[in-house]
């Protein structure tokens, strides 16, 4: 008999015994949080053969301790724990610690209130098991969709905000009088400078930000907190 | 010498001497009086009546002389001068001037012209007689009263009884021959009858036809015990009714008599009470089908799960020709032990929903905990747990359905077997005793040196879907007690007395015929 995998572990070496169906494209993981043995065991094995990597959790503390991924990933998550955790207040844990993973809840014991619940919570799917392994594939498919978009999301925030921490003071100063709609002829007036420097101030500016004309400049500005 | 003869001889003379040794020596008091009513002659008899020494103090007396009423006198000289005859008593005078009652018969003495030359009486001293009449009109009179009380008492006992009858709960009938001679107000009450309507009449009449034979039985044997019967009401209708009789005897006469108990309303609260107790036992179950249903869709929704994505995998990876032989082993091993999972689930709960009547046989104990032994020889093996076993002697069999019996004993020991992992080695040792309790039942124990029983656990220990282990189902226990309870056994669990782990015991009645 299979050995039943009693701790987390992830893939690497199943993928490489059996093969792929093709492997999917990108950096991400699909975690799985499940107390059920055979239940890990047969998804990784599901997961795998449609080419995702995986990594398989049996403990809430397990989860938590190894940390965000750092590639795009969406986490199947059973509602049912063992002793008397639930799935729900697991999500609720990965939004405190800030942890934005696009979730699916497989569970085989539900009831209305639970599922609204946790799509209330934001969870992105809720899944009953038995589940048709077709509509599990779809799902994930969909959540690391989701998270790749944030991913990439979050990747221009972070680009972003780097770019205008690179603004000096009195770039940022005439960027913020700029999106509260003044001429450059006003701003001059306001900060005692010369037209033309307003004008050099506020191409280097927009350069720095990337923006292509004022619309974009004042969506950066806002993205970057600029204008708070 | 012929009689006539003799009559004919006798002289005149004789026969005066005769006469008047006749009229001496009579006891009665006689006394012959002239015309003027003056005694001329008395007889001892009289003298000694009425006192007098002898005759010359009686002789030449008027008869007045010796009745206390002198009025009396003249009453009785008319009647004898008028009739010739008088018969009476009179209050005589003695000589001391005591008085007594004279009864006497006086008559005319008449001479051979027929003409009355006197009076003549007979007396007698009936004072006495008297004193005796009045004594036994006393004693009458007591008697009377005597009788009156006693009628009186028994008056009122009679009546006391009836009241008792009357205010008893109970119809009561008293019968003789079979026929119904007396009864209380509820008697007729219970049948629909006015109890009028009910006396003289066959006690069968009020007995339901198909008792009648049953009823007339313990009439005739004079049952003294409680039993039941159907009795017959006024309106054709029968009713079940609770009897006692008893056959006496009154005066000479054997009598039957009965109390009788209608029945009806504590036969329909007895049903009633049974209905509620089939509906509470279905309710029951129904609820213990809700709590399994809960546990359904948990616990066969997982191995059903985890089979499909085995599938759907090896079906991905065959596709994509990448499963091999190994990986496809996998596979269809986890799948079957998933099948299996459910299967167990299964029947135990299908035998837990409708528990009905397997078949059973005369097991020997000890062989079939053997049995179980050997099978799980190889797990303890491989946990490394040491079997530790005792067979008690002279066990007597056991009815019992051998496959659920089995199944209990399987739970009881691996449970042990289960408390046992991860303890250090020496604790890892399962103890298996079988014995005869008294001859009626046996008992298995099977003590472990595990974890013991937490005072949580020992609370929900056979509740349904209780378990501490991470892959239980939490059956085990509730389903092997359910067998055992079938079998008119039980089991218990309690933690060892020495503070280290648990002893789980099944104590089942013996069967042995």
């Amino acid at each position: 008999m299979n050995p039943r995998p009693t701790s987390d572990r992830t893939s690497s070496h199943r993928t490489a015994a059996d093969g792929q169906a093709g492997k999917v494209e990108g950096n991400h993981t699909v975690l799985v949080l499940d107390d059920d043995a055979s239940i890990l065991s047969s998804l990784e094995r599901l997961l795998t053969a449609h080419g995702y990597s995986v990594r398989l959790h049996a403990e809430p503390d397990h989860f938590f301790r190894a940390g965000l991924p750092q590639v795009p990933a969406c986490l199947l998550l059973d509602n049912q724990l063992g002793n008397g955790r639930t799935g729900v207040e697991v999500h609720a844990e990965m939004q405190r610690r800030g942890w934005d993973i696009p979730t699916v809840f497989v569970t085989a014991h539900w009831d209305v209130q639970t599922v609204v619940r946790a799509m209330r919570a934001g969870a992105d799917d809720f899944l009953a098991k038995p589940f048709d392994p077709t509509a599990l594939m779809a799902a994930v498919a969909q959540a690391l969709q989701r998270a790749r978009t944030n991913h990439r999301n979050g990747l221009q925030i972070a680009e972003s905000r780097a770019k205008a921490a690179s603004l000096t003071p009195r770039e940022r100063e005439i960027v913020r009088l700029i999106v509260s709609g003044l001429l450059n002829k006003e701003i001059a007036d306001q900060l005692e400078l010369a037209v033309v420097t307003v004008k050099v101030h506020r191409g280097r500016a927009m350069h720095k930000l990337g923006a292509g004309n004022p619309a974009e400049l004042a969506r950066l500005a806002a993205l970057t907190g600029i204008t708070c | 010498m012929k009689r006539k003869d003799q009559r004919a001889v006798m002289s005149p003379e004789a026969m005066r001497q005769l006469k008047n040794y006749a009229f001496d020596a009579s006891i009665t008091a006689n006394s012959i009086a002239n015309l003027d009513g003056v005694i001329i002659e008395a007889n001892d008899a009289f003298l000694r009546i009425w006192g007098y020494a002898n005759k010359h103090e009686v002789v030449g007396k008027p008869i007045p002389h010796f009745l206390d009423d002198v009025t009396e006198v003249a009453a009785i000289m008319t009647t004898l001068k008028s009739t010739g005859y008088w018969e009476g008593e009179y209050t005589a005078k003695r000589k001391d001037g005591s008085t007594f009652t004279a009864n006497g018969l006086a008559t005319v003495v008449r001479d051979e012209n027929d003409q009355v030359i006197g009076y003549q009486s007979t007396v007698l001293d009936i004072t006495e007689h008297k004193q005796a009449e009045q004594t036994l009109r006393e004693w009458n009179q007591t008697l009377e009263r005597r009788v009156a009380k006693r009628t009186h008492e028994l008056q009122q006992s009679e009546d006391r009884f009836r009241q008792l009858a009357d205010a008893a709960f109970e119809g009561i009938a008293i019968s003789e021959n079979g026929i119904l001679i007396d009864g209380n107000p509820q008697l007729g009450q219970i049948h629909g009858y006015e109890l009028g309507e009910m006396i003289g009449r066959p006690a069968g009449d009020f007995i339901a036809p198909e008792s009648r034979k049953l009823v007339t039985a313990h009439m005739r044997d004079g049952t003294a015990k409680t039993y039941e019967f159907f009795g017959l009401r006024k309106d054709g209708s029968i009713f079940p009714v609770e009897a006692r009789g008893r056959t006496e005897t009154w005066l000479g006469k054997a009598r039957r008599i009965s109390a009788l108990r209608d029945l009806s309303d504590i036969k329909q609260a007895a049903a009633s009470i049974q209905a509620q107790q089939v509906k509470l036992e279905q309710a029951h179950r129904l609820a213990l089908a809700g709590e399994i249903s809960a546990g359904i869709v948990h616990q066969i929704s997982q191995p059903l799960c985890s089979m499909g994505a085995n599938v759907r995998a090896a079906l991905v990876s065959l596709n994509a020709g990448k499963l091999k032989n190994l990986g496809t082993l996998e596979i269809l091993t986890d799948i079957e032990a998933d099948i299996e999972r459910m299967r167990d689930t299964m029947t135990q709960l299908r035998t837990l929903a409708h528990p009905d009547q397997p078949t059973r046989t005369r097991i020997i104990f000890n062989d079939m905990v053997q049995d179980v032994l050997r099978l799980l020889e190889q797990d303890a093996g491989n946990r490394q747990i040491v079997l530790a076993v005792e067979f008690g002697d002279n066990l007597p069999p056991v009815l019992a359905n051998a496959v659920q019996l089995n199944h209990a004993i399987l739970n009881l020991v691996s449970n042990a077997f289960d408390a046992c992992a991860g303890c250090p080695p020496e604790r890892r040792t399962v103890k298996i005793m079988t014995r005869a309790v008294a001859g009626k039942s046996v008992e298995l124990r099977v003590c472990d040196r595990g974890t013991g029983i937490s005072p949580e656990a020992m609370a929900g220990l056979f509740t349904p879907f209780f378990t501490t282990k991470p892959d239980g189902l939490g059956i085990g226990l509730r389903f092997s007690r359910t067998i055992v309870a079938a079998h008119g056994g039980r089991i218990e669990g309690l933690n060892n007395d020495d503070g280290i782990g648990a002893t789980f015991r099944i104590i089942l009645p013996a069967n042995p015929l």
